[in-house]
């Protein structure tokens, strides 16, 4: 819980747990819905249109805090609400006590596939009257995800981030026709917000075999391998971050930062400020890197940051310390 | 014509000389189908956009009240079909590029602009809060009582509303909204300019982080029945039977009045205690009294 709330709240963790997810009243099967991830993948299901889901849940306070609290507090109630920031669409449901258990409440949010797009949170918050203050929040439990099939699976290199597809440039699948004029290239970033994607080139001699995931590669096969990877995947990272930092904003008033819209865009920035700012907390390390990014010499300093962090996330530094101790073992048995 | 969707590639042809008007920019190339397999004719919103550049033609910032809950009765979407942004870029760059030079050109532009007042380039492509088209959809998605556009349209006359409130998420809570309208109004019915608007939302938002407003005033949502309705009426939509009185939007429960009240009387206390910049809190009248 923050630190900015003006009265007591729980001690005790509130956590909300997805039992069942209905689609059209056919219950999804349980492999895509994780709880320890706390996500719910409904692509899964969404080769077939569907109208409305039934996302049942249960929410757990602490019982023996909650029955102390009783003194102070009344009116305890737990809502479950599924947000949407795409389309702007907002679900809530106040959820019934369980008589039987004090600190349990069950209930079901139904949303619309036509109200949603691409990713939706469902959170819960405990709230009571305190201090004769009704429906202040006294407990949050960590959010759930769900992800429809309006965005495409996460990737294998850029760790789940982004998706990547082969497709070839010289001969493009449709609607990507502009790949053509990259042909001598050996992948294209496409930063659609909505979608964004790696593309890498198979008809560019020999990349296919080179990047897939084999066993038994020779050293110098190996290294190559390694380093091919890990160089793509740090020139991507570098060009995710500068496209993700112009999605963000400071605001005037509060010189807080504003983050981005998609989630994918968060996850880039979470994943490479640490990096870049290691003694600021994430917040602030947004808003040093916004300012210099918009001075006209503090540009290069952020890129100064970005270029050693974008290659440890790719793990670049590691894969060619080992593919030169892999080649020149192998030149040493030449020898 | 209808509508297609347009590739995010194509962002990177918008030149300055395309926003100057002075480049011709094909992007056919970065055309694609709609994705979700249906024909939605323009014909309506080319009708509305039309219109509203002849009743507004000294003052285009003015007819985004007039034209929001027009566009949005013209172009009938699904909140997930108006979530692609695709199809708002296609709309801003070859459907309607020449709505967005109208509105969006400034023709006070500072020295220093070598566009000369151009358009940016987020009217034409851009965040749903920017782009011309989208933010006028959005906020008579939003803003609008059910089939009552009313709301909508007051809200667009006071620009810091679609470019504060409309961002935060309390605006997809309908009784915070509707409430935040009707403490913004005034008794002659218009509504209060600019300040008072950030103020508000500002304090409805930090408030939030405390106060639950879904426990406090309940929504039942949206029909999505009335939305199938509304959508295939749209053949039947005669766009020029609705330039003086306000179309109809879908037919979903409009928010229910005990619930507004309860978001009104919140927001009166928070709005009484909040400072307003750029007026020292002694000095003004209470905004409130006016209203209450």
């Amino acid at each position: 819980m923050r630190e900015l709330f003006p009265y007591d709240t729980l001690i005790g963790d509130v956590s909300i747990r997805i039992e069942e997810v209905l689609v059209d009243s056919r219950s999804l099967p349980a492999r895509f819905v994780d709880r320890d991830a706390r996500e719910v993948d409904v692509r899964a299901v969404e080769s077939e249109r569907w109208e409305e889901a039934e996302i049942r849940v249960e929410v757990t306070g602490p019982a023996a805090e909650l029955q102390e609290r009783t003194a102070d507090w009344s009116d305890t109630d737990a809502v479950a609400v599924l947000e949407c920031g795409h389309s702007h669409t907002r679900v809530s449901v106040v959820l019934e006590p369980d008589h039987d258990v004090l600190g349990r409440w069950q209930g079901s949010v139904l949303v619309d596939r036509a109200d949603v797009f691409g990713r939706a949170s469902v959170r819960a918050s405990v709230v009571a009257t305190v201090e004769g203050s009704a429906n202040r929040l006294v407990g949050e439990a960590e959010a759930w995800s769900l992800s429809f099939d309006d965005d495409l699976p996460p990737s294998p290199i850029i760790t789940g981030t982004i998706k990547v597809q082969w497709t070839s440039f010289k001969e493009p699948d449709e609607g990507l026709d502009y790949l053509k004029r990259h042909e001598a290239d050996a992948f294209y970033l496409h930063l659609d917000p909505d979608d964004p994607v790696v593309y890498l080139n198979s008809s560019f001699e020999g990349l296919e075999p080179l990047l897939a995931d084999r066993r038994n590669r020779t050293r110098p096969d190996k290294a190559l391998h390694d380093v091919t990877r890990s160089n793509i995947a740090a020139d991507v990272w570098m060009a995710l971050f500068n496209a993700c930092v112009e999605a963000a904003e400071i605001d005037e008033d509060t010189k807080l930062p504003i983050w981005p819209d998609r989630p994918w865009q968060k996850a880039v920035l979470d994943s490479l400020l640490g990096r870049m700012y290691p003694d600021r907390s994430h917040e602030d390390a947004l808003v040093e890197a916004l300012e210099a990014h918009n001075e006209p010499d503090g540009a290069a300093a952020v890129q100064e940051r970005l270029i050693p962090a974008a290659s440890a996330q790719a793990q670049r530094p590691r894969l060619l310390r080992s593919s030169i101790s892999a080649l020149s073992n192998t030149s040493d048995e030449e020898a | 014509m209808i509508l297609c969707e347009l590739d995010y590639e194509a962002d990177r042809r918008v030149s300055a000389a395309f926003r100057m008007r002075s480049e011709n920019v094909d992007f056919s190339e970065f055309r694609v189908p709609f994705r979700f397999g249906r024909d939605v004719d323009l014909a309506h919103l080319r009708t509305v956009m039309d219109e509203a550049k002849v009743r507004f033609p000294d003052n285009p910032a003015a007819s985004d009240a007039w034209l929001s809950p027009r566009m949005h009765a013209a172009l009938r979407l699904t909140r997930r079909e108006a979530s692609v942004s695709g199809l708002w870029r296609f709309l801003g760059l070859v459907f309607a590029p020449d709505y967005v030079w109208w509105r969006w050109w400034n023709s006070n532009p500072p020295d220093d602009d070598v566009t000369r007042g151009a358009p940016k380039k987020e009217r034409f492509t851009g965040p749903d809060y920017k782009q011309a088209l989208a933010r006028l959809w959005w906020m008579a998605e939003l803003f609008r009582d059910g089939p009552d556009y009313g709301p909508a349209a007051k809200a667009m006359t006071n620009q810091d509303i679609p470019n504060n409130l409309f961002r935060m998420d309390i605006a997809h809570h309908r009784p915070t909204v509707q409430a935040a309208i009707a403490v913004l109004s005034k008794p002659d019915g218009s509504l209060m300019g600019g300040r008072e608007a950030n103020a508000i939302a500002k304090a409805a938002n930090s408030a939030a982080t405390t106060l639950i407003v879904d426990t406090i005033a309940r929504d039942a949502g949206l029909d999505s029945s009335a939305r199938e309705r509304w959508i295939a009426e749209a053949r039947d939509y005669d766009a020029t039977r609705y330039f003086d009185d306000l179309p109809a939007g879908p037919d979903d429960p409009r928010v229910p009045v005990a619930e507004v009240e309860k978001m009104r009387t919140l927001m009166f206390e928070l709005f009484k205690e909040v400072p307003i910049r750029g007026k020292e809190k002694s000095k003004t009248e209470d905004p409130v009294a006016d209203v209450a």
